[in-house]
C-alpha cells in the first residue's frame, strides 16, 4: 500500500524528544539506542538500513515500531536485541552497551537479559511446550521461580498443554508458548517480530491480549515489530519507520489513527 | 531434466562428499586388491618362465600325496639320470634336489621365516648350463662338501662375503659352510625374494633329501628337437629299460603347472582380501543410501515444484539416478586409481620384482563396474522416493521427519531376529558351523529391519546418562538421535558391520586362547615345549630330542613328527611319537594300550567311530617314498585314545618312533616335550635345554606360559591383520557418522538459530551436535558388539568338538570397542559441530 521510494515528511524532532524517558515512568530505559546507524554492503550497492536512529524502550512499557517493508523495523530490532550489530553508534540493553561485548558475551544476555518471539518457528520441535517454555533457564542452568512460572503459565491459558510437543499445538498455542517462554527468565525486554504475522486474526488477538497484560499485569516490556495497524493499538506507543529513520511517534494508537498516519506515508 | 540433475548436483557437491569418498574408498581397496593380484601374477609366471626357459622335459615321480600345504611328491631314483641322458634328442640332462634350508645370520638369527614371508630353499648346484637360472656374481660354484653358494639377496641381507664361513640349518642339522659363490636371478637378486642355498649334488642330496635320489631331473633337447618328441623320447627309453613309478613332462607343461599351482595359493590371498574390500562396500552402501535419502528427503520442496511444474516422476526419478551415477562413477574412477597407489605400495612392501603394475582391463572393468553399481543400487529407493513426493509438497511447510515406527515394520523384524537366533542355536548345540552363519545372516537382516524402531528407545537409554550429565545440550542431542529413526538407524548400521565383525573375531580369538590355555592347564603335564618354528618346514633334527633327554635334569621327552601318509586309500597326515607323549599331553586311552609298538596303531576316539574301527584291526599305512618292503606297509590297531578333551589330541593316526623312522625319509621333529625329573626347577633346567637348541635359529625353547603366549601371539597376528583390514570399513561407517551429523544440522539450521537467539551458546551447540552423534555411534556399537557376541557364540559353541572348548567374551576389547565407538562419533562430529557453533543467529532463523 505504501510506497517506500516516496520521501517521507521529516520528523526531526522525534529522535530527541523521545531521549529522557518521554513517557515511561522508569527512570533507565529498557533498551536504547544511540545514533543508530546500520549500513548493508559498501560503496554504490550501499543499502542504509539504520540512519542515525536514537530511542528509548521504556521499562514496563509496550511499544509497537510500524513502518512498511524496508523501513529498517527489523534491523532496529535485530540490532537492539543483539542479534545483530551496528555499522555507528550504541546500542544498550539496561546499561550495557552490547558494542562492548563478546559473541559470547551477547549470548549470555540474550539469555539472561533478553526474551524473543519470532513470527514463525518459535519452538523447539523435540521439546514439550513445558521444556520450550522453561529453555532459557535450562540453558543457563539456572532454577526456575516456580511462583513466576506457575504465573506465567496460567496467564497463557495452556495449563492442560504442557506435556504436548510443538506439532501437537495449534498456531496460537504455539505462539502462546513462546511468549510464555520469552517471559520465563523475567528478561528486561522482550522483543516480538511479527508475533501474529502467521496467525489467523482469532489467534492473533489471544497473542496480543496475552502480551498487553503480560506487560499491565506484570510489569514486563516488550517491543514489537509489526506492520498490522490492529497490532499496533495493542501497545502504550508506537514507533514508525521509514528509510532507516524514525519519522512518528503515537501513544495510546488506535488501529484508525495508525492506518491514517500509514497512509500519509504513501502520499 | 539432465540439466537439473547436473544443476542439483553442483549446487550439493559438498552434501555428496561422503558418498564419493564411501565408493572412492571402497574401490581403491578393490582396484588395489586386484592389479596387486594380477601384478604377482604376472611376475611370478615371468619368474617360472624364466626358471624353465631352456627346460624341454622333466623327469619326476608319479606318486603325489595331498598335504596341508598341497601336494607333496616323491623322489625318484638317482640311477635312472644315465637313462635319460642316453635317450634321443637329449642334449644334456641333470638331477635336482629341493629341499628347505635356513640361513643363520652372523647374530644368529635365521634369514627369512617360510611360515610368514617367501619361502627359504636349499637346492643343489646344477652344472649344465641351459638347466641353471641362476649366473655368479661372484665367485664360483660349489665344487666340494662343505661349499656353498646363497643368492645375492640373502648375502646382502647378511653382509656375508665370498669366503665367510656361513651357519645353514637344514631338517638334518645346523653346519657351517664355506661361501665360495654368489648369484643372482636374471637381473634380480633372488627369485621372488626367496633365499636360496645351493650344495654340489652329492651334498645337497645328503642335506635335503636323500642319497641316490633326486626330486626330478630335468633334460634339454638337441637343437631342432621339440619339447614334445624329446619328452616322448624319454618316456619310451625309460619304459624300455622298466623304470617305473615316474611320469615325463614338457617343459611347458611344467611352467603352466607351477605358474597355475602358485595362482591358485594367491587366489587364495586374493579372495581373503576381496572379502574386506567387498564389506568396505557394503558398508558403503548404507552410508550413500543414507546420504541420498538425507538429500531427497531436504530437497522436498525442490523435487515438488518440479512436479507442479510438470514432470514427471520418471524425471524427478531419473535426476536422483543421474546424479548418483555421476558421484559414483567419479568416485570409482578416483578410488581405482588411489587402487594403483596402494597396489604400488604393497608391491614394494611385498618385494615384487620391478617392473609396473599389470593393470588388466578386468580388474578396471569389475573396479569400476561394482563403484558404479553399489552407488546406483543404493541410490534407487532414495530416488524411487524421491519421484513419489506429491507436486502439493511444494506448497507445504517441509515435513522432513519420516517416522519409521511401522508397527508391521518391527514385528516381522521381531520375527526374523527370534527365527535367526533360534537357527544360531540350532547350528551351535547342532555343532554345525554353516548353520550357524546362516543364522547369523539371519540377524543381521533382522537388526536391519527393526533398528529403526530400536533408534528411539535404545538412543533414549543410551541419552539419558548424556542428559543428565550435560543438562539442556544432553537432552537436545538425546532427541535429536532420536528424530529421524531411520536416518540414525541407518548410520548406525553401517558402524554396526564394521564392530560386529570386529567383535566376533575377538570372541573368537578370546575363545581360542580360553580354549588352549584351558587345554594346556589341564593336560599339560610336561615343561617345556621346543618348537620348530617354522610350521615344520625346516623342523629340527632328530638329534635334539636325544640330545635333551641325555640331560641329567630331564625324565621324559616326547617329539612329534609328521608326515604325509596314505591310511586305508586316504590321503593324511601321521604323526610318529613315543608313549610318552600320552603321558604328558594326559590323553586317556579308550581302549587297548599306548605303547607304540612296532606295527601298532593308536587313533583318536573320533576316528575309531567315524572310520569304524576296533582294536585288533588291520589298516593298510603307507608313506610318501616309503622305505619299507610292501609287506611292513600295515599297522594294527593297538590303541584309541580319548580325544574330546583335549581338541583333537595329538592326531588321529599315531605310530611309533621306530615305525616311523623306518618309513619316512627325511625324518625331522616339529615339536619336543620335556618332563623334567621331580625337584628340578623350570629355571635351573631352561639353560641346559636352551644349550642344546641353540644353535637351530628356528627353534623355540618355550615354558607352558611362553608356549601358550607364542601360540596367542600367532593368533594375535591374525587378529591384528583383520582388525586392520576392517579398519577400512569403520572408517568409512564413521564418514557417514559424520555425514548424517553434518546433513542435520543443516536441516536444523532454524532450530539451531533459534537456540542461538534464545541464548544457548556456541559450546553447547557443539556438546548437542557432539552427543548426538555419540550416541549414534554407541547405537551401533552396541548393535555391532550383540552381533559379534551371538555370532562368535554360534560358531564357538558348534565349534566345541574342534578345539573351542570354552567360550569366552573378551571384556577388555569390548570395553575398548565401545569406548573407541563413542571417540569415533566426537571424531565424526568434530566438523558439524564446529560449522553449527559458527552460523549466523539471524541468517539461521530465516533460513529455509
Amino acid at each position: 500500500m505504501e510506497n517506500p521510494a516516496d520521501s517521507p515528511p521529516p520528523f526531526a524532532a522525534s529522535a530527541a524528544d523521545a531521549t529522557p524517558g518521554a513517557v515511561g515512568t522508569a527512570p533507565t530505559p529498557a533498551a536504547r539506542a544511540v545514533g543508530a546507524t546500520k549500513v548493508y554492503g559498501s560503496g554504490d550497492t550501499a543499502v542504509v538500513a539504520l540512519d542515525d536512529v536514537s530511542v528509548d524502550m521504556p521499562s514496563g512499557h509496550f511499544t509497537a515500531v510500524m513502518g512498511p517493508s524496508g523501513s529498517g523495523k527489523s534491523t532496529l530490532m535485530h540490532c537492539m536485541a543483539g542479534l545483530d550489530s551496528l555499522t555507528g553508534g550504541q546500542v544498550f540493553i539496561g546499561d550495557q552497551d552490547l558494542g562492548d561485548l563478546s559473541e559470547d558475551e551477547l549470548t549470555l544476555l540474550r539469555r539472561d537479559k533478553v526474551g524473543f518471539v519470532f513470527q514463525a518457528f518459535n519452538l523447539v520441535p523435540t521439546l514439550t511446550a513445558a521444556e520450550n517454555i522453561r529453555l532459557p533457564l535450562t540453558l543457563a542452568g539456572r532454577s526456575a521461580d516456580e511462583e513466576w512460572l506457575a504465573t506465567v503459565v496460567k496467564t497463557t491459558g495452556l495449563a492442560d498443554r504442557l506435556g504436548h510437543r510443538p506439532s501437537e499445538l495449534s498456531g496460537g498455542q504455539q505462539q502462546r508458548v513462546a511468549v510464555a517462554r520469552a517471559l520465563a527468565s523475567r528478561p528486561q525486554i522482550i522483543f516480538a517480530d511479527e508475533p501474529t504475522g502467521n496467525l489467523d486474526s482469532r489467534s492473533g488477538t489471544e497473542i496480543l491480549d496475552f502480551m498487553r497484560r503480560a506487560v499491565r499485569e506484570m510489569g514486563q516490556t516488550i517491543v514489537m515489530v509489526t506492520h498490522d495497524p490492529g497490532a499496533a493499538s495493542y501497545a502504550d506507543t508506537a514507533l514508525f519507520l521509514n528509510d532507516g529513520r524514525i519519522v512518528d511517534r503515537m501513544e495510546q494508537p488506535t488501529a484508525e489513527r495508525v492506518l491514517d498516519l500509514l497512509k500519509s506515508f504513501g502520499e | 531434466m539432465l540439466k537439473v540433475a547436473l544443476r542439483g548436483l553442483m549446487a550439493h557437491k559438498a552434501r555428496l562428499i561422503t558418498t564419493f569418498a564411501a565408493v572412492a574408498l571402497g574401490v581403491a581397496f578393490m582396484g588395489g586388491v586386484l592389479v596387486l593380484t594380477d601384478t604377482m601374477n604376472r611376475s611370478f609366471d615371468d619368474l617360472f618362465a624364466d626358471v624353465f626357459r631352456d627346460t624341454d622335459a622333466v623327469v619326476r615321480s608319479d606318486q603325489t600325496f595331498e598335504g596341508d600345504f598341497g601336494d607333496v611328491r616323491g623322489r625318484i631314483d638317482a640311477s635312472i639320470l644315465p637313462d635319460v641322458e642316453s635317450a634321443d634328442g637329449v642334449k644334456a640332462a641333470a638331477g635336482g634336489i629341493d629341499g628347505y634350508a635356513q640361513i643363520i645370520d652372523k647374530d644368529g638369527d635365521a634369514v627369512g621365516d617360510p611360515a610368514m614371508g617367501a619361502p627359504t630353499f636349499g637346492t643343489n648346484w646344477v652344472d649344465v648350463d641351459e638347466l641353471n637360472p641362476f649366473d655368479l656374481t661372484d665367485g664360483r660354484a660349489p665344487e666340494s662338501d662343505g661349499e656353498i653358494v646363497i643368492d645375492r639377496k640373502s648375502a646382502k641381507d647378511t653382509g656375508y662375503q665370498v669366503g665367510d664361513e656361513v651357519p645353514v640349518q637344514t631338517s638334518g642339522s645346523v653346519d657351517t659352510f664355506e661361501l665360495v659363490g654368489i648369484v643372482r636371478f636374471g637381473t634380480a637378486d633372488s627369485p621372488g625374494g626367496a633365499s636360496y642355498v645351493m650344495w654340489t649334488e652329492a651334498e645337497a642330496q645328503q642335506l635335503l633329501g636323500e642319497a641316490g635320489r633326486y626330486t626330478s631331473i630335468s633334460a634339454v633337447a638337441d637343437d631342432g628337437v621339440s619339447q614334445r618328441e624329446v619328452t616322448d623320447s624319454i618316456e619310451t627309453t625309460l619304459r624300455d629299460d622298466g623304470v617305473t613309478g615316474v611320469e615325463v613332462i614338457t617343459g611347458k607343461e611344467i611352467t603352466e603347472e607351477t605358474q597355475s599351482d602358485i595362482k591358485s595359493q594367491l587366489s587364495f590371498l586374493t579372495i581373503f582380501f576381496l572379502v574386506f574390500a567387498i564389506i568396505a562396500l557394503f558398508v558403503g552402501v548404507f552410508v550413500i543410501y543414507n546420504s541420498f535419502s538425507i538429500i531427497v528427503a531436504q530437497r522436498t520442496r525442490e523435487m515438488a515444484l518440479l512436479r507442479a511444474i510438470g514432470a514427471r516422476r520418471r524425471q524427478v526419478r531419473r535426476a536422483v539416478v543421474v546424479e548418483a551415477m555421476i558421484v559414483g562413477l567419479a568416485g570409482s574412477v578416483l578410488g581405482f586409481i588411489a587402487g594403483l597407489g596402494l597396489a604400488t605400495l604393497l608391491g614394494s612392501f611385498l618385494q615384487l620384482p620391478s617392473g609396473g603394475l599389470a593393470i588388466l582391463p578386468t580388474a578396471v572393468i569389475i573396479s569400476i563396474v561394482t563403484g558404479l553399481l553399489v552407488t546406483l543400487v543404493s541410490a534407487l529407493l532414495p530416488a524411487w522416493r524421491a519421484s513419489r513426493v506429491p507436486p502439493l509438497a511444494a506448497m507445504r511447510d517441509v515435513a522432513v521427519d519420516r517416522t519409521g515406527r511401522s508397527p508391521v515394520r518391527f514385528v516381522v523384524g521381531l520375527a526374523v531376529l527370534v527365527i535367526g537366533l533360534a537357527i544360531v542355536v540350532s547350528g551351535a548345540l547342532g555343532q554345525k558351523p554353516s548353520t550357524v552363519g546362516l543364522g547369523a545372516a539371519l540377524v543381521f537382516v533382522s537388526l536391519v529391519v527393526i533398528s529403526p524402531g530400536l533408534a528411539r528407545p535404545v538412543s533414549r537409554a543410551l541419552g539419558a546418562p548424556v542428559a543428565r550429565l550435560r543438562g539442556v545440550a544432553g537432552r537436545l542431542a538425546k532427541d535429536n538421535a532420536g528424530r529421524n529413526p531411520k536416518r540414525t538407524s541407518a548410520t548406525a548400521q553401517a558402524l554396526m558391520i564394521g564392530v560386529g565383525l570386529v567383535a566376533f573375531i575377538f570372541v573368537i580369538n578370546s575363545s581360542i586362547r580360553a580354549s588352549i590355555d584351558k587345554t594346556l592347564d589341564e593336560s599339560f603335564v610336561g615343561d617345556f615345549v621346543v618348537d620348530s618354528g617354522t610350521f615344520g618346514m625346516v623342523g629340527l633334527p632328530t638329534t635334539v630330542a636325544t640330545d635333551i633327554e641325555a640331560l641329567p635334569d630331564v625324565a621324559l621327552v616326547s617329539p612329534l613328527r609328521f608326515s604325509p601318509a596314505k591310511v586305508g586309500g586316504d590321503d593324511t597326515s601321521v604323526v610318529g611319537t613315543n608313549t610318552g607323549a600320552f603321558q604328558l599331553l594326559d590323553l586317556k586311552m579308550v581302549d587297548g594300550s599306548d605303547e607304540l609298538g612296532p606295527g601298532q596303531l593308536v587313533i583318536t576316539q573320533s576316528k575309531a567311530d567315524s572310520a569304524d574301527l576296533a582294536i585288533g584291526d588291520e589298516v593298510p599305512v603307507s608313506f610318501l617314498d616309503d622305505r619299507r618292503p610292501a609287506a611292513d606297509q600295515t599297522a594294527t590297531v593297538a590303541g584309541i585314545y580319548d580325544d574330546s578333551t583335549a581338541a583333537g589330541g595329538i592326531g588321529s593316526w599315531v605310530v611309533g618312533l621306530d615305525d616311523f623312522d623306518a618309513a619316512v625319509p627325511t625324518v625331522t621333529d616339529a615339536q619336543v616335550f620335556v618332563q623334567l625329573r621331580d625337584g628340578v626347577s623350570v629355571s635351573q633346567a631352561e639353560p641346559e635345554i636352551e644349550r642344546v637348541v641353540e644353535p637351530y635359529a628356528t627353534a623355540k625353547v618355550q615354558s607352558v606360559d611362553e608356549y601358550k603366549d607364542a601360540i596367542g601371539g600367532q593368533l594375535d597376528f591374525f587378529l591384528n591383520l583383520i582388525v586392520v583390514l576392517l579398519a577400512l570399513s569403520v572408517f568409512i561407517a564413521v564418514l557417514g557418522i559424520g555425514n548424517t551429523i553434518a546433513l542435520s544440522v543443516l536441516e536444523r539450521t532454524r532450530e539451531l538459530g533459534l537456540l542461538r537467539a534464545v541464548g544457548m551458546r556456541r559450546r553447547q551447540v557443539r556438546s548437542t551436535v557432539r552427543w548426538e552423534a555419540v550416541i549414534i555411534s554407541l547405537f551401533g556399537t552396541v548393535l555391532g558388539l550383540a552381533f559379534g557376541l551371538v555370532g562368535g557364540w554360534g560358531i564357538v559353541r558348534s565349534l566345541r568338538d574342534e578345539g573351542f572348548g570354552v567360550f569366552e567374551v573378551p571384556i577388555g576389547p569390548f570395553v575398548i570397542l565401545a569406548v573407541v565407538g563413542a571417540l569415533v562419533g566426537v571424531g565424526a562430529s568434530i566438523l558439524p559441530a564446529w560449522r553449527a557453533s559458527r552460523m549466523n543467529v539471524l541468517e539461521a532463523i530465516g533460513a529455509e
